[in-house]
C-alpha cells in the first residue's frame, strides 16, 4: 500500500543545547505544518506551490517531520570545540536515525547535518539567514525521502496489480475500489513530485548569497536533481500501469453491464427449458 | 482462509444431524431441531468452496486447474453419496437424493456460478426457491413419497425427477442454499480487500451486519408467509407455500433456514473471528475445529455406526433388514447413544489430530487436488 504522511525522521531524544557553546546558540524544533495554528510561531511560509509552513514547536511536541536546528553564532567557524559540539550533537540525531552524518563548509559557515537536524556555526548577521535557507532545503529533501519511500514499499504491490492492467474479469471486480486508491495515490504523489520541481531544479541565483549557495551545496550533496529524475520514471511505471488498470476495470465494467442482460435472458431461457423439459419427464413419470 | 466460526457452525450442524438421524432412525422419533441441520451444512458447503477457491487463486493456481480440482471434487462427492446410499440404504436407496449426491452437484454448479456476476447467482437462487412448488406440483410429489418416505420406480424419468425435485436433498430449492453461501463468501472477500484500504474493523463490521439483517430479514419474511399463508387464496397457499415442511422443502421452509444460516454466519464472523486469537485460546474452539474438519467423515461414519447394526440385527433375527428401523429403542436411550457417538468420534480424532489428512477429506484432497 501506499502510504501517505509517514514518520519521516523521529524527534531524537537528546535536544539538550551542549555545553561550552557562546552566548547566542539555539536549538530551534521546526515543524512542516499545512494550516498554520494561531499558538504557533512561523518560521518560515514555504514557497509556492508547497502550501506548507515551518513552524517553531516544543521539543516535545507529537509532529511529525521535525526538524531540530543548533545555530551557533561564530566569527571563528574553524573553532575545533565548537565545531566538535555541533558534530558530536548532529552524530547523536545520526546514531538515532541511522542515517549519515553529513557537513560542509562555505564562506565562513560550517553545517552539519543529518536526517531531522542540522547544526550552524556561522556569523551572527547571517546566521538567520543560513538557517532560513537550509529549513526550506531540508524541507524539500525529506519530502524527496518520502516519496521514494512510499514508491519504494508500493512496488510489491504493483507488481501484484501488473496482471491486471492487461486482463480485468469478475474476481478482480472487487479490487477495483483499491485500484481506484491506489491511483489517486499515484497521481498525488505525481503532484507532490511536480510541486517539489521547480524548486529542485532551480538554477542557481545569481548574484548568489551565502544563503542561496549553502541552499544549492544542500540540493547537490543531497542529490536532489537527480533523485527527483529517478522518481519522475518511477511514478511513469506506477502512473502506466495503474492508468491501464483504470482502463481494463472500465472496459469490463462497461461491458459486463451488456452480459448481465444477456446472462438475464439466459437464465430465464433456461428456466423455461427446465419446466419444459421437466413436464415432459412427469408425463412419462408416475 | 479458515474461520472459526465457519468451525463452529459445522460443529453445529453436525452434531444436530448426527442427534436427529440417532433419534428418527433408531426410535422414529422427530427431534424439535429436525431440519436444522442440512441447510445449515449445505450454506456451509457454498462458503467454504468460494473460500477454497479463493486460497487457490491465491496461490497462483491457474483457473483452469481451479476448475478441474473443482468438477473432481464435485464428481468425488456425487460418487461419495451414490456409494453411501448404495452401503447404508441399501441398493434399493441408490437413488433417493441424499445430502451427499447433492453437494456434489452443487459444487459443479458452483464452479460455473462463481465466475459469473455476483446477480446472477443470486437470480439462480432466487429462481430455485421459486420455481421448486411449481416443480414439486407438476410431478406430484405425494406420488413419490410413501409413509413419509422417499420411494421412486426406478426409472429414467422418475430418478431425475427426484433429483430434480422429489428427492430427500433434490437440485431444487436445494441448490439456493449453496448458492447462497457462495454469494456470502464474496460479500466477505470483497469486504476483506476493500476493509485495507480505509478502517478494516468497520469496513468488516458493515459487512458482517449487514448478513446479519438480510438473515433476519429472510426469517422475518418466513414467518410473516407462516403467518398470512392460511389467509391467502387456496391457490396460492397450496401451489407456492406449503407451511413449515423440510419434505418438500417449502418456501417458508427454505427462507427461514437460509436466514438462520446467513444470520449465524453473519453474527459469528462478527463477534468470533474478529477475535481470533481470544477463540483460539478456548477449548471448546479445538473441539469446533476437529469435528469441522472431519464433518465429511462423521457425517458417513455416523450412519455406518447407527444404521448397520439396524440392518444385521434384523437378518439375524430372520427378519427384513429394515425391520428394527425407527423401533429399535426409545428415543431416551438413543440420544444418549449419539451423544456417545460424538465424545467417542471426538477422542479419535483428536489422537489424528486435526491436521492430519485422513478420512474421507483425505481421500478427497489426495484424489482431487
Amino acid at each position: 500500500m501506499i502510504a501517505k504522511d509517514t514518520l519521516r525522521a523521529t524527534l531524537p531524544a537528546d535536544v539538550r543545547l551542549p555545553a561550552g557553546l557562546p552566548n547566542g546558540s539555539a536549538i530551534q524544533c521546526i515543524a512542516f505544518v499545512s494550516e498554520k495554528n494561531s499558538g504557533q510561531a512561523v518560521v518560515l511560509e514555504l514557497p509556492m506551490p508547497i502550501l506548507r509552513y515551518a513552524v517553531s514547536v516544543k521539543p516535545d511536541s507529537n509532529e511529525q517531520n521535525t526538524l531540530q536546528a543548533l545555530t551557533i553564532p561564530t566569527n571563528n567557524h574553524q573553532d575545533a570545540d565548537l565545531q566538535l559540539a555541533a558534530r558530536d550533537w548532529v552524530a547523536a540525531g545520526a546514531l538515532e536515525n541511522k542515517s549519515p552524518l553529513e557537513m560542509m563548509t562555505l564562506q565562513g559557515s560550517q553545517v552539519f547535518w543529518t536526517v531531522g537536524r542540522v547544526a550552524i556555526l556561522a556569523q551572527g548577521d547571517r546566521l538567520e539567514a543560513v538557517r532560513l535557507a537550509l529549513i526550506e532545503a531540508f524541507w524539500f529533501e525529506s519530502e524527496l525521502c518520502d516519496i521514494e519511500r512510499t514508491l519504494g514499499d508500493a512496488w510489491p504491490q504493483m507488481e501484484a496489480d501488473l496482471p491486471l492492467a492487461f486482463a480485468f474479469n469478475e474476481r478482480a471486480l472487487r479490487k477495483q475500489p483499491q485500484l481506484k486508491k491506489r491511483f489517486q495515490q499515484v497521481l498525488l504523489i505525481r503532484a507532490r513530485l511536480a510541486r517539489l520541481g521547480p524548486h529542485v531544479h532551480a538554477p542557481h541565483l545569481h548574484p548568489p548569497t551565502l544563503a542561496s549557495q549553502v541552499a544549492e551545496r544542500f540540493r547537490e550533496r543531497s542529490r536532489m536533481l537527480h533523485r527527483h529524475g529517478f522518481l519522475e520514471d518511477q511514478v511513469d511505471v506506477f502512473e502506466k500501469v495503474y492508468d491501464s488498470c483504470g482502463q481494463r476495470a472500465s472496459d469490463f465494467v462497461q461491458s459486463r453491464t451488456g452480459h448481465m442482460l444477456e446472462w438475464i435472458i439466459i437464465i430465464l431461457l433456461l428456466t423455461q427449458s427446465l419446466l419444459w423439459g421437466f413436464g415432459l419427464l412427469t408425463s412419462m413419470g408416475k | 482462509m479458515r474461520y472459526s466460526s465457519i468451525d463452529i457452525l459445522r460443529t453445529i450442524a453436525i452434531v444436530v444431524m448426527v442427534l436427529v438421524h440417532f433419534a428418527e432412525n433408531l426410535s422414529g422419533v422427530h427431534l424439535p431441531i429436525t431440519g436444522l441441520g442440512a441447510p445449515l451444512f449445505a450454506y456451509l458447503s457454498g462458503l467454504s468452496y468460494c473460500l477454497w477457491v479463493n486460497g487457490l487463486e491465491l496461490r497462483g493456481i491457474s483457473e483452469e486447474e481451479i476448475s478441474k480440482r473443482s468438477i473432481r471434487r464435485g464428481l468425488f462427492v456425487f460418487g461419495v453419496g451414490f456409494a453411501f446410499n448404495i452401503l447404508v440404504w441399501l441398493p434399493e436407496g441408490t437413488f433417493n437424493w441424499d445430502v451427499l449426491t447433492f453437494i456434489g452437484s452443487a459444487l459443479l454448479l458452483l464452479n460455473g456460478l462463481r465466475r459469473l456476476p455476483l446477480p446472477i447467482p443470486i437470480l439462480v437462487g432466487a429462481i430455485s426457491i421459486l420455481i421448486s412448488p411449481l416443480l414439486q406440483g407438476m410431478a406430484d410429489y405425494p406420488a413419490y413419497w410413501v409413509d413419509d418416505y422417499f420411494d421412486p420406480d426406478l426409472t429414467l424419468p422418475d430418478v431425475l425427477i427426484g433429483f430434480l425435485a422429489t428427492g430427500y436433498f433434490p437440485l431444487f430449492p436445494w441448490l439456493a442454499y449453496s448458492i447462497a453461501g457462495l454469494v456470502t463468501g464474496e460479500v466477505l472477500l470483497a469486504a476483506a480487500l476493500n476493509s485495507n484500504i480505509e478502517d478494516k474493523t468497520h469496513s468488516n463490521s458493515a459487512s458482517n451486519w449487514r448478513l446479519v439483517f438480510v438473515g433476519g430479514a429472510f426469517m422475518t419474511t418466513s414467518g410473516v408467509l407462516l403467518s398470512i399463508g392460511p389467509y391467502m387464496p387456496t391457490s396460492l397457499s397450496q401451489r407456492l407455500l406449503g407451511g413449515w415442511n423440510m419434505f418438500p422443502a417449502t418456501i417458508e421452509y427454505v427462507l427461514a433456514t437460509l436466514g438462520m444460516a446467513v444470520f449465524l454466519f453473519g453474527l459469528g464472523h462478527q463477534l468470533i473471528d474478529q477475535k481470533l486469537e481470544m477463540v483460539q485460546q478456548k477449548g471448546w474452539f479445538d473441539i469446533a475445529k476437529t469435528f469441522s474438519r472431519y464433518s465429511f467423515t462423521i457425517y458417513v461414519l455416523h450412519h455406518l455406526i447407527h444404521i448397520w447394526p439396524l440392518w444385521i440385527f434384523a437378518l439375524a433375527q430372520g427378519q427384513e433388514t429394515t425391520y428394527y428401523w425407527g423401533k429399535a429403542m426409545p428415543v431416551i436411550v438413543a440420544v444418549p447413544l449419539a451423544i456417545l457417538f460424538l465424545i467417542c468420534c471426538y477422542i479419535l480424532l483428536r489422537k489424528i489430530g486435526p491436521d492430519r489428512r485422513l478420512g474421507i477429506e483425505g481421500w478427497m484432497r489426495w484424489l482431487c487436488d
